[in-house]
């Protein structure tokens, strides 16, 4: 059972339009039966109306508000700064510049953690789709280009390091 | 023109928008700020014009909404500042405005002085005490409502508080106002009831 109390906030929210089309409803048909409520409404809206009239400022503004208002100069908004102080190609390459160096930080090798060349490259990997706009393309193409070029890149390594190997070891026999 | 054209003008070096658009503010924002700082001209004035410079010097950082909303915000806030500074609470013996009547004079007193009659007898002035008895918050809010005309939303966006608080506080303003007022009624709704 909602108070009469509850009824005067729906006739405040009423007043300003700010009351639901169902609570209004339910408040026209609470107000034709509630005395109270109606001298509520009746009184708030012509008390907020009378105070209206009270007090009103001198109509026009002195001359020295004026003449302050007049000399005021409107600070520069941030993005004048930004194109004064750096312009706009320079704000560009100091962002990516900022960027790669988060992206090195971040795949900085860790102290007593064995560094492996996957790791960094995947840690790449990802820094770099994240940082790219449209990342999901950016990904898939750097995935396919990794599977192609890692593995045959790893065998030629070892294929390296066998010759390496061979000539040293023909080169102690010899 | 609306307030965003008038900006907008401004904005590109044209005083006259400025004067409409001072013009169009001075009434609710001048009263708002004079029945928040209890009717002491001097003080209205002073904040009135300081709203206008915080508004002007930081004019970039009003993006979009209602400019009037945007000065409100600023008014809150300067009004609020000064009621720290002064750490004032009204005084039923400090005399309010230019008539030098204290609170106790007009609200309390069933009889008033003599010659303090005609003006308590007035129904502006009595409405000026009742508003100016008013706790802080109340009196903001509905001030808010009464001289901006803003809707309970961008009340208790000005307050940062919920909706229900800023309804709560209106409510509570209005019911004292009510009692305070409780003889003026047939003025107030022009002999009606």
């Amino acid at each position: 059972m909602r108070t009469c109390a509850t009824w005067e906030r729906d006739i405040l929210l009423a007043q300003t339009g700010e009351l639901s089309a169902a609570r209004a409803a339910a408040l026209t048909r609470h107000v034709a039966t509630c005395p109270a409520c109606r001298a509520f409404g009746v009184e708030s809206a012509a008390l907020c109306r009378r105070v209206q009239a009270v007090g009103a400022p001198p109509p026009s503004l002195p001359a020295a508000t004026w003449a302050r208002l007049r000399a005021v100069q409107p600070e520069p908004s941030a993005a004048y700064w930004s194109g004064r102080l750096f312009g706009p190609r320079l704000t560009w390459a100091a962002a990516a510049a900022l960027l790669l160096a988060l992206g090195l930080w971040w795949i900085r090798p860790q102290p007593g953690v064995p560094v492996r060349s996957a790791d960094g490259a995947a840690q790449a990997v990802l820094v770099l789709t994240l940082l790219s706009a449209d990342w999901e393309a950016q990904a898939a193409e750097l995935e396919a280009t990794l599977e192609a070029d890692w593995q045959p890149g790893v065998a030629r390594g070892w294929e390296a390091l066998d010759e390496l190997a061979r000539e040293l070891i023909g080169g102690e026999q010899s | 023109m609306d307030d965003g054209e008038l900006l907008a003008a401004y904005r590109l070096g044209d005083e006259t928008a400025l004067a409409e658009l001072v013009a169009r503010c001075r009434r609710p924002l001048y009263g708002f700020i004079m029945k928040m700082c209890a009717y002491h001209e001097q003080e209205a004035e002073d904040l009135f014009q300081e709203v206008w410079l915080r508004a002007l010097r930081h004019l970039p950082r009003f993006k979009q909404g209602s400019f009037l909303s945007w000065l409100f915000r600023i008014a809150h806030n300067l009004v609020i500042d000064q009621a720290r500074r002064r750490k004032e609470v009204l005084s039923l013996n400090a005399p309010l405005g230019a008539s030098g009547l204290t609170l106790s004079d007009q609200v309390a007193a069933d009889e008033p002085a003599p010659d303090q009659q005609a003006a308590a007898r007035e129904l502006g002035a009595r409405i000026r005490v009742a508003v100016a008895g008013l706790p802080v918050n109340q009196r903001e809010v509905f001030l808010l409502r009464t001289e901006a005309e803003l809707p309970f939303k961008e009340i208790a966006r000005i307050q940062r508080t919920t909706l229900n608080t800023a309804l709560g506080r209106m409510h509570y303003a209005v019911t004292r106002l009510r009692a305070v007022l409780r003889t003026d009624y047939d003025l107030l709704t022009g002999g009606t009831s």
